[in-house]
């Protein structure tokens, strides 16, 4: 997209917006959120400990239009700073969640409720592992007797590649590390500063309460590669899911994704996951879950990696992404005091096939399944309604045997605080 | 002669099982709470009136008052709006309807022996069905401190809250899955008790997608009483749920 078209299209939106505005302004709500972050981090193969320091200011507007819609739109100014790797960003502007919503109450027959959300808008699958966090595009929910039918689409090249975390081909790894042709030819914003054009399309559906107080459901995603003069990939993914209670005090649920990965051949690809909640309420809040993720890694010609649209992390500290792995998790939280909670986690990485997960320290030699632990504890405290800490930090504790001799063990800390207003 | 015997007793079995009208005896008043018979002007409630169906009752601010049916007690909070729909007795059980136009109350429902007890609350939002408990609800959001309540959308989207949970219904007309939640302070922050939803919701009930402030309209025919302190301009709520 060139700079002209880039413009226009921004400030046809932002005309439409004001448009929107001058309508709705009298019972906006709006506000400021301010969020520091203050962290330090150690690695056992750095001449010196890490610092960086994150600051993000974010303009909100809330506002009905008229009894059936309202829009609510927000964009952040970001400083980042590092040291020990040094890097300096000083100014990143982005749009946070920007949503024209709608709600249709008997849209399809007096037991029917129809709403919709179009703009930067939150959208996920049910797992949140093939696609989550926010998206350019549209989601429309039918409900119905208790059931969910939603559809949606989003288009992924007006993102920042850095925060959209695109990695299905070469063509987005090159993407990201700066070395692909438009980074070339166009090495500055905003050619190279966005992910590459692709777009997803979703369909799901739920029923509520089938068994007693369970839900069940699917999510179908497709995602299509629209960057031409390559070889295009394309995944479509399909996932049931099922959730539900226990008693009072147990709540688990557990899916599965089955993936083709479209290229010039079609691969399949699987993952699945679980998760079991505990909690007594009465006793200082307290909770304990146990989850368990699993992502395909290639095995011959039966199985490829999984590839999720948007990738994500099966942990904070540790290196390995949502794919060839095998993530066992325990976690546990306590309400110390009104409004400070206490929560702690602990995750242990295995393999998730036959094959090696891709990462620069690997020792590709081992046989080990077991790759390592991570154990994280964060204390966070509701100052005010609008204003609240926390204090957080964690270790990844790589598997000797399975890793290179210089496996780096790494620590990291932060402080922060968001002030609303 | 036996033709007559069996017309008496086919008589008898009728007059048993005839339905007969119910009235909600006022126990306790605190402030201003008025009521409006239909067809009636509104007028200052007081300990001991008895109240037919239909009637609608108003509290204001730092007002409250509690009634009587049958065997349920039901606590009309501050500033709510309340319709008596339906208050029917029969030699089967107790059937009682009421309509929460705006506000909060809390319901204590006792189960007569051996008699069935259909207790149901609607909101223009979300019906709740109560199977001898004790709960307080909103129209939009529901915390069961005893017992069993179902919640049912005006969509038919339905839940089943049980003893110790809460739930709420989001403004698109999905309803969270109940949570576990400490019941100390019921209402008083409503916030955590929406957080501990969030928290322990392992099976993504409310879609994060559709966050909507848009409200539901009034429904028609809503009665707005004479005198009645400040209307709310959004009576069902403005409750906008962020997850982001």
């Amino acid at each position: 997209m060139s700079f002209k078209r880039f413009f226009s299209f921004r400030a046809a939106l932002t005309a439409l917006l004001l448009m929107l505005l001058s309508f709705a302004l009298p019972a906006a709500d709006y506000g400021v959120t301010l969020q520091n972050a203050t962290g330090i981090s150690y690695s056992s193969d750095a001449a010196a400990p890490g610092f960086n320091q994150f600051n993000r200011l974010q303009l909100w507007l809330d506002t009905p239009i008229g009894p059936s819609f309202s829009l609510y739109a927000s964009g952040f100014y970001e400083f980042s700073l590092a040291l020990n790797p040094d890097s300096l960003t000083p100014y990143r502007f982005d749009a946070g969640r920007i949503a024209f919503s709608g709600l249709m109450p008997g849209l399809f027959g007096a037991s029917t409720v129809g709403s919709f959300s179009l703009g930067r808008i939150p959208q996920q699958d049910f797992a949140g592992r093939i696609v989550s966090g926010l998206n350019d595009g549209f989601t429309a929910n039918l409900a119905f007797d208790n059931s969910q039918v939603k559809v949606g689409a989003a288009y992924l090249g007006l993102q920042a590649k850095n925060t959209a975390l695109v990695m299905i081909d070469a063509d987005d790894l090159d993407r990201l590390s700066g070395q692909d042709k438009a980074a070339e030819t166009d090495p500055d914003f905003p050619s190279s500063y966005f992910a590459l054009p692709r777009m997803f399309f979703n369909a799901g559906y739920r029923i509520n309460e089938i068994l007693n107080g369970h839900d069940m459901g699917f999510d179908i995603f497709g995602q299509i590669d629209l960057l031409a003069g390559t070889e295009r990939t394309h995944t479509w993914y399909f996932e049931p899911f099922v959730a539900g209670r226990i008693g009072r005090l147990l709540r688990w649920n557990a899916w599965y994704i089955l993936e083709m990965v479209q290229k010039a051949s079609i691969d399949t690809a699987m993952a699945a996951g679980g998760r079991l909640r505990f909690t007594v309420p009465e006793f200082m809040s307290f909770n304990a879950a146990l989850s368990v993720e699993w992502a395909s890694g290639v095995a011959g010609d039966q199985m490829a990696e999984f590839v999720p649209v948007r990738q994500s992390m099966p942990g904070s500290y540790s290196p390995f992404l949502f794919a060839n792995n095998t993530t066992i998790g325990l976690s546990a939280g306590l309400a110390l005091l009104p409004g400070m909670f206490l929560d702690t986690q602990g995750l242990f990485f295995m393999r998730g096939g036959a094959s090696l997960p891709a990462l620069s320290t690997i020792n590709t030699a081992a046989t080990e399944v077991y790759m390592g632990t991570e154990a994280s504890l964060s204390l966070r405290y509701i100052i005010a309604s609008d204003v609240q800490a926390s204090l957080s930090g964690g270790v990844f504790i790589p598997y000797e045997a399975a890793h290179e001799a210089a496996a780096p063990l790494s620590m990291r800390a932060a402080l922060v605080f968001v002030i609303n207003g | 002669m036996n033709k007559v015997r069996v017309l008496v007793l086919l008589l008898v079995v009728a007059l048993a099982s005839v339905l007969f009208a119910q009235t909600a005896e006022v126990v306790e008043v605190a402030g201003k709470v008025e009521y409006q018979i239909p067809g009636r002007d509104w007028r200052p409630a007081r300990v001991g009136d008895l109240i037919p169906a239909k009637t609608v009752i108003s509290t204001g601010f730092k007002s409250s008052a509690k009634l009587r049916i049958a065997n349920s007690i039901i606590n009309v909070n501050p500033v709510t709006w309340l319709t008596l729909e339906d208050l029917i007795q029969t030699q089967s059980g107790s059937q009682t309807q009421l309509f929460l136009i705006s506000g909060r109350i809390s319901a204590d429902v006792t189960p007569q022996p051996n008699l069935t007890t259909d207790f149901k609350i609607s909101s223009p939002t979300a019906t709740a069905s109560v199977r001898g408990t004790s709960f307080q609800f909103d129209g939009l959001n529901l915390l069961v401190e005893r017992g069993i309540v179902d919640i049912r959308t005006l969509n038919n989207q339905f839940r089943r809250v049980r003893q110790g949970e809460f739930t709420y219904v989001a403004n698109n007309g999905q309803v969270a899955t109940p949570a576990a939640v400490s019941q100390g302070r019921g209402f008083s922050n409503i916030g955590q008790l929406i957080s501990e939803v969030i928290n322990s919701d392992v099976g993504g009930s409310i879609d994060p997608g559709l966050v909507i402030t848009a409200l539901l309209p009034l429904p028609s025919g809503t009665l707005i009483p004479p005198d009645t302190p400040e209307v709310p301009e959004e009576p069902t709520g403005t409750m906008e749920i962020i997850l982001e």
